[in-house]
């Protein structure tokens, strides 16, 4: 009788088991909403809101020829901008605070899912975190995403939170769904681009003179793009790359001044160029000395972080071929923005 | 390897469980090789580096018992056995307390001698003091005839390996050796041990991880200032978190021992259930306070050199288990607190025969425990200090939303929201309240979790409840914890 009733717990024990995790594991896989295993659903309302995991997804699984990687400076960019003004269908794989190691990740992904059908690489490259640890990335890459493990994908198929958030969430909100040609956008509204926002979180840098000499920059910055990005520049020669240096505002160069790094900076833009403009498929685009734009505080919600329009008017010069820098006109550029960065009135800004 | 992980339950206890019943039945010596190799494979799976000490530990101990097995002679015993005890501290000192006491030499000397940055080897204070309790009942004249395969098993196997129960050769031992070939296979204590690894899995993955998210962001905020109410609850928090966690840890334990047909002793009995700080060390950490009582209390003369002495033995007791769970002056301060108020309970009981009553005697030594806990948690005395003051500075305010965000996530959340209650003016304080009661409900007053599994029927009904569970652990796995025992 005992043993009778031991099976019986056995049985209805597993069985329960297995049931659960059957219903939650073939609902993650069905709608898969890293895209782990394929392209997104046509009609589900997927919340695409979470880089690290998502990206290699969407890079391994969308339907695009070219792509847009950097930080948090290529969030807003509306990708479907690059489609109008170019033609080519553009997947967004930013990462918040990348640093060269990430772009190289991705990049690996990108390639081995597309080969050479990837067209343009569009990539913002933000110099204060090209000359640090090579191996450096912004967060740790999830092991059951990143790696080629297949077992460890249980931690994905029977993850609650994947499960609550990510299956069931979008279903009760459909409001909650990403667009998919501003998927990562920040939470900012046409409102929050001013000066008064840009307040809010800024403070002026310490004026603490920086002492590191230029050179170790440089050699960081050496390291950096040997290892992580000029490799794919070699290896994938038939892919365009369009470099641009985001434009920070003024207040970026305020903080600059104040450490003693204006120079520092400058050397820093000239090695990176120098070094990309080397390759016949690199284009680069300068726009950290356009007044118009990072003297406008209309343009950002706080002293880095741009607008949609100014993410539209670069994809309108990077299409237009304005605001490029060359070999011919490098000086020039650099010089400009030396002078705007050391003679700006800083005191007239209201801070 | 974590027993909470998938790992473990979707392949290493499967295969081990299958392992071990296949080749029981032709051989039984060879199950329990299979027994041990499994449990290195457990071990290793953290650091294979890991793998040696512990390899190397056990065979030097085997070598000592079968030195002091050949040894007829008192006084010859007795030097065998030094050597053992010193080689065990001497490994014990070197991987936990190095870094620490140069760091202390450099306090206080005002020296710059470079730390190791040596890395603890996991349990290793549980697997040293397990095999120096073995070496001290081979003195006693209290170990059998022991073979090396039942030995490496004993110290070895792993649902006891890295963070407890300390087992003892008079229960263990002659459960690894009357291991035999055969079919034997009792479903219902397997069934049972099921029952207790479930509930054990739910304090640890549903309990104390919700609790821990409240207390980790208490500890890191605290220099930037929390409310008087976000530091009681803290520090309840943690109380409540320990225990879940530790003993949901040896409940795992106690319940993958059962499925494989071994009773691993019993290490917690509803602790925070107990009247004065006496009984809380005979329900906590049972086995660790059974070794130090056999192995140090009893040899200093325990209560039978006179009352000052078995004072000073009960403070030595408490010193010495602060130092055993971590290198750091916030751990002794924690055994000290523990020693003297043992000294004063006793000294109340003997002396001034007062007789407290049960509920006040049971909220002095609940509320006594959680601010030792303090002190057990912090990373400096300093740091514990802040938050006993932030706790009694009465700042009586809501507490943030961020200090409640562990609790305000997941499911229970969106059962909130689909009922509207998210929404309330008190929506949001509805779980951290929910949790809190049930958690003080089930330490004070509900059956512990082998109590609940020892009564439970086998049934449909149970298998069907006991399955959801398993299932509810084991998606909530992902963002796997580390059990906070395992350092010590």
């Amino acid at each position: 009788m005992s043993e009778n009733n031991a099976k019986k717990f056995i049985i209805s024990g597993v069985l329960t088991v297995l049931a659960g995790l059957m219903l939650i594991g073939t609902s993650v896989i069905a709608v898969d909403p890293f895209f782990h295993y394929h392209a997104p659903l046509k009609d589900f309302p997927y919340i695409v809101d979470d880089q690290v995991d998502m990206n290699p997804g969407l890079a391994a699984h969308m339907d695009y020829d070219s792509v847009l990687l950097g930080s948090s400076m290529t969030v807003a960019f509306d990708t479907d901008r690059f489609y109008d003004d170019m033609g080519l269908k553009t997947q967004k794989l930013s990462y918040n605070g990348a640093y060269p190691k990430d772009q190289a990740i991705i990049l690996d992904k990108i390639f081995k899912a597309k080969g050479d059908n990837v067209k343009e690489v569009f990539l913002g490259i933000d110099e204060l975190n090209y000359s640090g640890d090579i191996n450096r990335t912004k967060f740790t890459p999830t092991d059951y995403i990143y790696d080629d493990n297949p077992f460890n994908d249980v931690k994905y198929i029977f993850n609650k939170t994947v499960f609550l958030d990510y299956v069931i969430r979008p279903l009760f909100d459909r409001t909650d769904a990403s667009e998919w040609n501003m998927i990562y956008k920040p939470w900012w509204q046409p409102m929050h681009y001013n000066l008064a926002n840009v307040r809010l979180y800024y403070a002026p840098a310490e004026e603490i003179i920086d002492e590191t000499p230029t050179e170790a920059y440089i050699e960081g910055i050496e390291a950096n793009l040997d290892a992580n990005i000029i490799p794919y520049i070699e290896e994938h020669s038939n892919t365009r790359y369009t470099i641009f240096y985001p434009p920070y505002s003024i207040l970026y160069w305020y903080d600059a001044k104040r450490q003693g790094q204006i120079d520092k900076i400058v050397a820093k833009y000239e090695y990176m160029t120098e070094r990309l403009l080397e390759y016949d498929n690199v284009e680069v685009y300068f726009f950290q000395n356009d007044e118009d734009i990072i003297c406008n505080f209309d343009n950002y919600a706080d002293y880095t972080h741009y607008s949609p329009e100014v993410c539209d008017y670069i994809v309108d010069c990077m299409s237009e071929g304005r605001r490029k820098v060359t070999k011919d006109n490098l000086q020039t550029e650099l010089e400009s923005l030396r002078k705007l960065a050391y003679d700006y009135d800083y005191d007239s800004i209201d801070l | 390897m974590l027993f909470n992980s998938h790992i473990f339950i979707f392949l290493f206890l499967p295969l081990t469980l299958i392992g071990f019943y296949l080749i029981k039945r032709a051989n039984a010596r060879a199950a329990k090789v299979w027994l041990i190799g499994m449990s290195l494979w457990f071990y290793g799976y953290f650091n294979t580096g890991y793998l040696a000490i512990m390899i190397v530990s056990v065979l030097f101990n085997y070598a000592i018992y079968v030195l002091m097995k050949r040894t007829g002679k008192p006084a010859a015993l007795k030097i065998t056995l030094t050597v053992g005890i010193v080689g065990n501290l001497a490994l014990l000192m070197y991987f936990k307390y190095t870094d620490f006491l140069i760091d202390s030499c450099n306090r206080i000397f005002t020296l710059n001698i470079p730390l190791k940055n040596i890395l603890l080897p996991l349990g290793i204070s549980f697997f040293t003091f397990q095999q120096i309790g073995f070496l001290a009942d081979e003195y006693r004249g209290e170990v059998k005839e022991c073979g090396f395969v039942d030995y490496a098993l004993f110290v070895t196997f792993f649902p006891q390996l890295i963070a407890g129960p300390i087992a003892d050769n008079k229960s263990m031992m002659p459960q690894y050796e009357g291991i035999k070939k055969g079919k034997d296979f009792d479903t219902e204590v397997f069934c049972k041990g099921a029952m207790l690894f479930i509930l054990g899995l739910c304090k640890k993955v549903l309990l104390a991880d919700t609790f821990g998210k409240s207390v980790d962001y208490a500890y890191t905020n605290l220099s930037y200032g929390i409310n008087s109410i976000e530091a009681l609850l803290a520090i309840l928090f943690y109380t409540l978190q320990l225990y879940f966690d530790f003993s949901g840890y040896c409940d795992m334990a106690l319940g993958i021992g059962m499925m494989f047909g071994i009773d691993i002793p019993v290490n917690f009995d509803s602790p925070y259930k107990s009247r004065n700080i006496g009984e809380f060390w005979r329900r906590w950490h049972i086995t660790l306070n059974r070794f130090l009582t056999d192995n140090i209390y009893i040899p200093l003369g325990g209560s039978r050199k006179g009352e000052v002495r078995t004072y000073i033995n009960i403070f030595l007791v408490f010193l010495i288990s602060g130092i055993w769970h971590g290198a750091g002056v916030t751990f002794i301060v924690w055994g000290l607190m523990h020693g003297i108020m043992s000294i004063i309970t006793r000294l109340i009981r003997t002396k001034i025969r007062i007789e407290l009553n049960g509920v006040i005697s049971h909220i002095i030594t609940f509320v006594f425990v959680c601010l030792a806990w303090v002190f057990f948690r912090a990373d400096t005395v300093s740091q514990a200090l802040d938050m006993i003051k932030s706790a009694f500075a009465g700042t009586f305010t809501r507490p943030g939303e961020d200090f409640m965000s562990g609790f305000n996530s997941g499911e229970f959340w969106y059962v909130l929201k689909i009922c509207h209650l998210t929404t309330l003016s008190f929506g949001r304080y509805i779980l951290m309240i929910a949790f809190t009661l049930a958690g003080t409900v089930m330490v004070f007053f509900l059956p512990n979790a082998r109590q609940i599994a020892g009564k439970a029927r086998l049934n449909i009904i149970n298998g069907i409840i006991f399955g959801a569970l398993l299932a509810w652990c084991i998606i909530s796995l992902s963002g796997v914890s580390t059990f906070l025992y395992f350092n010590f």
